[in-house]
């Protein structure tokens, strides 16, 4: 699919501000932020930036103070409780750092329990084989490297066939090398499904793989930029 | 000081585990003292009562005056005539008025005053139902009688008629002491000797061979009533045994369920701690201590719950041997409160629950605080069974259920476990009330086809009256099981009035040796088998063979043909001891020795049924209670184990509903294989019960449960389990997304 053709994330204004006993914290202040259909953008930001809050009201997790959340057409910031579950159930796939596998969840189910409520899911057993696991699919998550548990969860978030899959530093828990290979899958689902993409990540090597690169630094945007050359996987380097 | 304070503090967190905990060492504790207490009262009561009011061992008629005073002598024994008539205060009403005894079966002034010239003494059971009271006068046969008092008598403890009425009707039967010479103005009474052996070793014996003695010396006994045999007085024994082990089942299942609770939760704990754990034993704590620390709760749990528990139980037992003084008639003027239920409540839990606590603290401590700083996995061990499962081609939500119970074998266990005792209490009441609506209806009702049966003082061989048929009857004791007696019944062959069915539903007669399925299984014998058996009467010994085996609840019975009775037991040919019809007779006054009716049987059983009832709904609302809570905890425990998964399962898009059927469902075949197995678990020791508590009845109550009611019980269990699910649905819902979020778990 190419890319930079329609705009399919939206982000306007998007303020968010926690409240304990007597402190006020903003986390995000007035965040602007465009993303076309099927390409992939990197939030880069050090920790506290305010990254994981933006991708968790992206991913209709939390919700804004105000500002409009706009994805693929819907209005995410106005749905209401239940419609946001269905906004989740139908549009959004998640990669965690931590990979959050069940752990008595076998390989197979693991990814089963998202076909489970998906209204077209793909082929569990095909999905599993584009993330090479597909002899492994009786194995139990402890059973699995750190790089093929992360597979299981890609599997696990491309098998409901997302729009948009919200990936939170993805390979954070990862060594260099299984790094990679993890970012060349989730470039290569990009290429293939035509998945959007967005990951946060501290990691800036990363952003080079990207289309579009935004830098947030205390709650705000200081920076976003088109990558019009991004980097195979294999290539990029940190 | 900062350790004992995060003790109360997670106690706190996990309120709804401790509390079940607590609660259930409680009742545990409470039931034990009050059972045991009110069985250990009861007992004494009994016991100071026979022997103070010297409690005879038998009651027998004999054709002619005995010498006493040669008797006594020679048996060792005391052996007072006495003299008993009933006699009807109203119409339906019947006041059984005694002479007054001096040495055997003495009665006992239990409120007013002892028995003067003109007066009388009454029961107070008969008393309070009937509207009398002391100072009152009651009119017998013309004479007017002042009640003196309320008596006790320790033959009469339980106050009935006779034993096919099985509970007490004060309302329509009382007794009541007249001095010897008023007692002997009244018409239509008869004489009886009692008698009490000083040697109370092998009192059985003792009376076979006094028996023995007066056959042998040509005394014809007309009616011999081994107190042992006597419901009036073993109804007494009957509770003691069924409170006493009651004590030990109820009470030690509870105690058990809460060893398995507590050793989750700690070890639970314990792995949810493991980097505290860890990092505490690096700065320098000692094993020793960290132990310590954990025993707290156990410790807490078990001393707090036996103290509680105890008290409570304490304070139980009056009120309860109140309840039970308005069946059983005994003095009762103090309680008697012995200390060592009381220790082992405090022991029991204490050194049960610690000492597991202990092996899973110990085994969990064993780490070294690096390995314990890197965290406990959770989980490990059901390894091998979660990958054995294939699981393939189930739907994804029974695979998650399934799985979920197989991880965690122990909670699974604990909640199997649970559902079972709760079904077993459920159950209880309701098992007996069928099995006596079973003896009524496919026994009594279904074996007897007649509304009278009359026994006559003595053998007839005329013609029986018109509609009505002869039979004969001798009562035996096996040969090789002295502690059973039945009855050996003699019918005509072709007889109307017994409806008697072979074990393959198919109707027989007795025209050859049948015994009920009963008393077969009872004794152990077969089709084919011999048994010798000894007569109650006459000592004679016979041996029978056993040609059928009838399908019938009625009770222990053995049937042969009257013709072949008669000829075994030398009775003349064609003579008969009762007779079997539908019509009310009346029969000159010492010409029967009992009459059955079959309405009045039935009503008793009926009555029974109804006062089971209270008990039925006790034992529901109890088991509704004890399954809320183990299910409660359980669903607690799986909500916690899953925060992680649950809240991203809410991640994933799963709804509401979704959710709390994915994780909250995952009991439901748990729950149902517990009612599953509870049932025969049921049957199987309520069984034991009745054959244990069979002596003393003096009756079998063959055990079965209604269909009906074992689908009552799976309702009540299902909706128990539905409440629990609906109080756990707020804890699923109040699990943040965020979580997930956050988390790192594998």
């Amino acid at each position: 699919m190419e890319w930079g053709v329609d705009v399919f994330l939206e982000i306007i204004s998007v303020n968010k501000s926690y409240q304990s006993k007597s402190v006020k914290q903003d986390v995000l202040k007035g965040v602007n932020l465009q993303m076309d259909e099927g390409s992939i953008g990197v939030i880069l930001g050090p920790s506290g930036s305010g990254k994981s809050t933006l991708m968790n009201i992206i991913g209709g997790v939390d919700r804004a103070d105000n500002g409009k959340v706009i994805v693929n057409g819907i209005e995410v910031s106005s749905l209401k409780d239940d419609k946001l579950t269905d906004y989740r159930r139908d549009s959004i796939g998640f990669v965690f750092q931590y990979y959050n596998l069940i752990p008595n969840l076998n390989v197979w189910e693991n990814v089963e329990i998202v076909s489970n409520i998906s209204k077209n899911p793909l082929d569990i057993d095909k999905v599993l084989a584009a993330v090479g696991l597909a002899s492994m699919k009786n194995r139990f998550p402890r059973e699995l490297s750190g790089g093929e548990q992360q597979r299981v969860a890609i599997a696990r978030a491309i098998v409901k066939n997302p729009k948009l899959m919200l990936c939170d530093e993805p390979t954070g828990a990862l060594d260099y090398e299984t790094s990679k290979e993890v970012l060349k899958l989730l470039q290569q689902i990009n290429k293939d499904f035509g998945t959007t993409i967005l990951m946060i990540t501290h990691n800036a090597g990363i952003a080079e793989m990207s289309n579009r690169v935004f830098k947030l630094r205390s709650g705000e945007i200081i920076e976003a930029h088109d990558n019009l050359e991004p980097l195979p996987a294999e290539r990029i380097e940190w | 000081m900062a350790l004992t304070r995060k003790v109360l503090r997670t106690m706190m967190e996990h309120k709804a585990q401790y509390i079940g905990a607590l609660v259930m060492v409680m009742v545990s504790c409470l039931l034990f003292v009050a059972m045991m207490m009110v069985s250990n009262n009861l007992d004494s009561m009994f016991n100071d009562f026979s022997s103070n009011n010297v409690l005879g061992d038998a009651e027998f008629q004999v054709e002619r005056p005995l010498d006493i005073t040669m008797l006594e002598s020679k048996f060792d024994a005391k052996i007072e005539k006495s003299s008993m008539v009933d006699y009807d205060l109203n119409p339906g009403q019947t006041l059984r008025i005694f002479a007054e005894n001096s040495r055997v079966n003495i009665h006992e002034v239990v409120e007013g005053n002892e028995l003067s010239s003109k007066g009388i003494l009454i029961d107070k059971l008969f008393a309070g139902a009937n509207g009398l009271s002391i100072g009152d006068s009651l009119s017998i046969q013309g004479r007017k009688y002042e009640i003196n008092g309320y008596m006790v008598l320790p033959n009469y403890i339980y106050i009935i008629k006779s034993k096919e009425e099985m509970i007490n009707d004060p309302k329509t039967f009382g007794i009541a002491v007249l001095s010897k010479e008023n007692q002997s103005t009244i018409e239509g009474g008869y004489e009886f000797y009692s008698v009490r052996f000083n040697n109370r070793e092998n009192v059985h014996q003792q009376e076979v061979e006094l028996k023995a003695y007066l056959l042998s010396q040509g005394t014809n006994i007309l009616k011999w009533e081994s107190t042992e045999n006597n419901n009036k007085v073993t109804v007494v024994a009957m509770e003691v045994k069924t409170l006493s082990s009651m004590s030990k089942a109820v009470p030690g299942s509870l105690l058990l369920l809460t060893v398995i609770l507590l050793s989750i939760l700690i070890k639970r704990m314990i792995k949810r701690e493991s980097v505290v754990v860890g990092t505490l034993y690096a700065q320098g704590y000692r094993k020793k201590e960290l132990i310590m620390h954990y025993m707290t709760f156990s410790i807490i749990i078990s001393l707090l719950g036996g103290i509680i528990g105890a008290l409570a139980g304490f304070g139980l037992v009056k009120p309860m041997i109140n309840f039970l003084m308005m069946a059983f008639t005994m003095p009762h003027e103090k309680i008697i409160y012995t200390l060592y239920p009381v220790m082992i409540s405090l022991l029991a839990p204490a050194i049960f629950i610690c000492s597991a606590s202990f092996f899973v603290i110990n085994g969990l401590l064993k780490k070294t605080p690096a390995e314990l700083m890197k965290g406990i996995k959770s989980s490990d061990k059901s390894n091998l069974f979660e990958k054995k499962l294939k699981l393939d081609r189930f739907k994804f939500k029974t695979k998650f259920q399934i799985r979920e119970q197989v991880r965690n074998l122990s909670r699974s266990g604990f909640l199997l476990f649970g559902v079972i005792v709760a079904t077993i209490l459920l159950l209880y009441g309701l098992t007996l009330q069928s099995s006596l609506d079973y003896m009524l209806n496919e026994g009594i009702a279904s074996l007897y086809n007649l509304k009278y049966e009359y026994v006559y003082n003595e053998l007839k061989q005329e013609a029986p009256p018109t509609g009505f048929e002869q039979f004969n009857a001798i009562y035996v004791t096996p040969d090789f099981d002295r502690n059973s007696n039945f009855a050996i019944i003699g019918a005509l062959p072709d007889t109307l009035r017994l409806n008697i069915k072979n074990l393959k539903g198919e109707k027989i007669v007795p025209d050859k040796v049948i015994i009920t399925n009963i008393l077969s299984n009872k004794l152990d014998i077969k089709k084919g088998d011999e048994i010798t058996v000894i007569s109650d009467e006459d000592l004679s010994k016979y041996t029978i063979k056993i040609e059928e085996i009838a399908d019938s609840a009625a009770g222990e019975f053995m049937f042969m043909p009257l013709d072949d009775l008669n000829a075994m037991t030398g009775y003349p040919a064609g003579s008969y001891i009762g007779i079997w019809g539908d019509e009310k007779l009346e029969f000159g006054k010492g010409e029967i020795r009992s009459t059955k009716s079959m309405d009045a049987i039935a009503a008793g059983i009926k009555n029974l049924i109804v006062q089971t009832g209270i008990m039925v709904y006790g034992l529901t609302i109890s088991s509704f209670f004890l399954g809320l809570i183990i299910i409660f905890i359980v669903t607690g425990l799986i909500i916690e184990e899953n925060r992680n998964t649950i809240s991203l399962i809410k991640v994933f898009g799963y709804k509401k509903k979704e959710v709390n059927k994915l994780i909250l469902d995952s009991n439901t075949y748990v729950v149902i294989l517990g009612y599953i197995l509870g049932v025969p678990i049921l049957v199987t020791s309520v069984s034991a019960l009745m054959q244990s508590l069979t002596d003393s009845m003096q009756m079998m109550i063959p055990v079965h449960l209604n269909i009906w009611y074992i689908v009552f019980g799976f309702v009540v269990v299902m909706f128990t389990y539905e409440s629990a699910k609906f109080l756990s649905k707020r804890k699923i819902n109040k699990i943040p997304m965020s979580e997930a979020l956050k988390a790192g778990t594998e």
